[in-house]
């Protein structure tokens, strides 16, 4: 194991502070200004956030197609409502995630109506052939059956923090709670985690 | 730090990207401890076993035709409504039509003109349990408190084709036992049988001599008796464990008779059925019964017990709440008991059963019988307001001070007519010219009839310690009812009862009842020497 020394602290708290800070830019780094109001300022809002909501909600939506269509409608919605939004003046970066969060919610909810209207809306679009991505359709299924075994709210900072990369202020954020609650449930959810994969193990 | 906490830091560091780096001390602590390098090793494993194996990337033209969509000034998708099946759209029209005439249908199936009666008499706006409330309070208004008070009810013993409920199936009574105190007994039938069983209940209760007579009778047959006579002695009929009758007779010192609503009236013995459960439903109809030609009034009220059974109780009422016709109880669905409170009635002093080892007491109906006796805890009799201390909710102190226009007379306690198994504290002070002013405290009204008795009252007044004065005409019939018992106004009084509610700031309730039209000034002086319980030290003496 290779390992580099950057600090030396005598707290756990300190600790997580110190790696928290070299994990990667938070959201109020990426984005420090406010609400983006030109069209100039919104393509810099977009080039910043694109990539980090796409995987938020391809994760989660499972297609490529679908993440692409809720991403365009969640930052079609974020440019519509810029001025109520600057009036509001909340972190840019965390309320574009729970507004993604959102518009998943509103997909899953339009796709659950479609389904009942029409089953041939069952049927769902599995990309095939060589490209990496024709496999994420098992892998995101595999994951999710893993983490239904969880308490939702310890798979939700699960999700949050190893799929989505987000620091643990940023999911405080996305989340709305406090710091210490979402490390709380990432330590608890972790441990549970690897009790399953144990056990997986251990079944095969 | 131990390896504890070395291992929640270890946790809040996976999934450690590879450009990132272990803090020293932890780097140190796993190099030296390989239970903390086992752990770091499972558990980034596990981290890592839910990682994709590459990120998936965004189209490279989705900027543009986002920002393409932004200049040309786009609104964002909003989410379409469902689209109604094909099939429904075809036969809309079919169901619509079927759908009107089934309203239709239904509407006219009401008999209109007992429909529209019904809604007459039934006051609107008057809540379930404030009428049921009324209706107990009517059993204290019968008559004045002198001469010998007279009731009779007939108890069923509804059937039960199985054993479903038979434990559930027991009369309440409440007796005075052999230590001056009051008990409540279970009776009940020793074996359940497949047609109804008609007991009956009968108590003298004779004001002049502070004596009292109760007994319970199977087809004309006494098998219980319990009493109190002139001499300060409590006779009991106590069952022997080979199902003989015994007497008791027992010299109580120091005891006062209590009042018959304290242990003969309905509210006294229901308060044993209704202990132990929370009121989660009541509502109330009418139904095709008819009780002197008018229509009968039905309250319902559901108790769910701590045993977790549901036990319901229909209370068919006449329409002016006057009077209880009938109460039926039921557990889940099964039918339990059926009491009727025939009459009620006044008889001149003296008319009831005397020498009452003479009676005969039935032994083949007592050994039909199972009687089982709790000691109900002593009730409060002291004339102050430690009634309400000891009481489950937040009453108002008084003080009793000697400059308010109104003079302490009289503290009573009763039962509450609403809660059977709580106290009713009602204070009775009298203005110089004599005029009577109640003042009445209560479970139920601080609980469940405070807030909704404001509601239908009009705001008069505000006293200059924040409480809210309220002028209720409802409380004008109820208080037609229970201050009589409490002391009889004079004939000359013009308005006899005026019922007002006041509410303390700290959310306490309490009722005012008087003969006159109360005047803001004394109102103020009464009222504002009240202090809430919670907010008090001290009890008055």
């Amino acid at each position: 194991m290779e390992l580099h020394l950057t600090h030396i602290d005598i707290t756990n708290a300190a600790i997580s502070r110190t790696v928290e800070t070299h994990h990667r830019p938070s959201f109020s780094d990426l984005w420090t200004r406010n609400w983006p109001q030109s069209q100039e300022e919104f393509e810099a809002f977009v080039d910043v956030f694109q990539e980090r909501i796409f995987r938020f909600l391809y994760y989660r939506l499972k297609n490529r197609q679908d993440a692409e269509d809720v991403l365009q409608t969640v930052f079609l919605k974020a440019y519509h409502d810029r001025k109520k939004l600057c009036k509001v003046n909340t972190r840019a970066g965390s309320y574009l995630f729970r507004m993604a969060k959102n518009a998943c919610i509103d997909h899953y909810r339009k796709q659950k109506r479609m389904t009942h209207v029409s089953p041939i809306n069952q049927y769902r679009e599995i990309p095939v052939g060589t490209h990496p991505e024709s496999n994420d359709w098992d892998e995101l299924e595999r994951i999710d059956n893993i983490l239904r075994q969880i308490p939702v709210k310890q798979a939700d900072v699960i999700r949050l923090r190893i799929m989505d990369d987000l620091s643990f202020s940023e999911i405080a954020e996305v989340t709305g709670c406090f710091e210490t609650t979402v490390r709380t449930r990432y330590r608890y959810g972790v441990r549970k985690l690897r009790r399953i994969i144990q056990k997986e193990e251990k079944d095969r | 730090m131990n390896c504890h906490t070395y291992q929640n830091s270890i946790l809040e560091l996976l999934p450690l990207p590879s450009s990132e780096a272990i803090p020293e001390d932890i780097q140190r602590h796993l190099s030296t401890c390989p239970d903390c390098q086992r752990f770091y090793r499972e558990h980034a494993q596990a981290v890592q076993s839910i990682r994709l194996t590459h990120s998936p990337l965004l189209s490279r033209d989705f900027k543009t035709n986002l920002m393409r969509k932004i200049r040309s000034g786009e609104s964002p998708e909003r989410i379409a409504p469902p689209v109604p099946a094909k099939i429904f759209q075809l036969w809309k029209p079919v169901y619509i039509t079927a759908l009107t005439v089934l309203i239709l249908l239904l509407f006219f199936s009401f008999e209109p003109r007992q429909w529209f009666r019904a809604l007459w008499h039934s006051q609107p706006g008057l809540p379930a349990d404030i009428r049921l409330a009324q209706a107990f309070a009517s059993e204290f208004g019968n008559g004045d408190r002198s001469g010998v008070l007279y009731q009779s009810r007939e108890i069923v013993f509804q059937p039960l084709k199985d054993c479903y409920g038979k434990n559930e199936q027991w009369y309440p009574l409440m007796i005075i036992n052999e230590k001056g105190t009051l008990a409540s007994v279970k009776v009940s039938y020793r074996t359940s049988y497949e047609t109804k069983r008609v007991i009956q209940d009968e108590s003298w209760y004779d004001y002049d001599r502070h004596c009292f007579v109760r007994t319970l009778s199977l087809n004309q047959n006494v098998f219980f008796i319990n009493a109190y006579d002139e001499n300060g002695i409590v006779l009991t009929c106590e069952q022997t464990p080979s199902n003989e009758a015994v007497f008791q007779r027992t010299k109580v010192d120091g005891f006062s008779l209590p009042p018959p609503e304290e242990f003969l009236y309905l509210g006294a013995d229901l308060s044993a059925l209704w202990a132990g459960g929370d009121q989660v439903q009541i509502v109330n109809s009418i139904t095709n019964k008819k009780y002197q030609g008018a229509d009968v009034r039905q309250v319902k009220s559901t108790v769910q017990k701590n045993d977790g059974n549901y036990y319901r109780y229909y209370f068919d009422l006449t329409l002016d709440l006057n009077k209880i016709l009938e109460i039926n109880t039921f557990f889940h669905r099964v039918a339990l008991l059926t009491i009727r409170p025939n009459f009620i009635r006044q008889e001149s002093s003296g008319a009831y059963p005397r020498n009452l080892e003479r009676i005969p007491v039935h032994m083949d109906s007592l050994k039909k019988f199972r009687f089982e006796k709790q000691d109900v805890p002593p009730y409060i009799r002291k004339t102050n307001m430690n009634e309400i201390h000891e009481s489950a909710w937040n009453g108002l102190l008084y003080s009793e001070s000697d400059s308010t226009h109104y003079s302490l007379a009289n503290a009573i306690d009763i039962l509450d007519f609403g809660f059977p198994s709580q106290r009713m504290v009602a204070f009775e002070y009298t203005a110089p010219d004599v005029q009577p002013v109640f003042l009445l405290q209560a479970f139920s009204i601080n609980q469940n009839y405070g807030a909704k008795i404001k509601k239908m009252s009009q705001p008069i007044h505000r006293t200059r310690t924040g409480l809210h004065v309220w002028k209720c005409p409802i409380l004008d019939s109820a208080a037609e009812h229970i201050i009589p018992v409490i002391q009889p106004f004079t004939d000359s009084q013009v308005n006899p009862y005026n019922g007002y509610l006041a509410e303390h700031p700290s959310g306490s309730y309490l009722l005012l009842i008087t003969g006159e039209t109360i005047q803001n000034t004394h109102v103020d002086q009464l009222l504002d020497s009240m202090t809430p319980l919670n907010a008090s030290s001290t009890i008055g003496s």
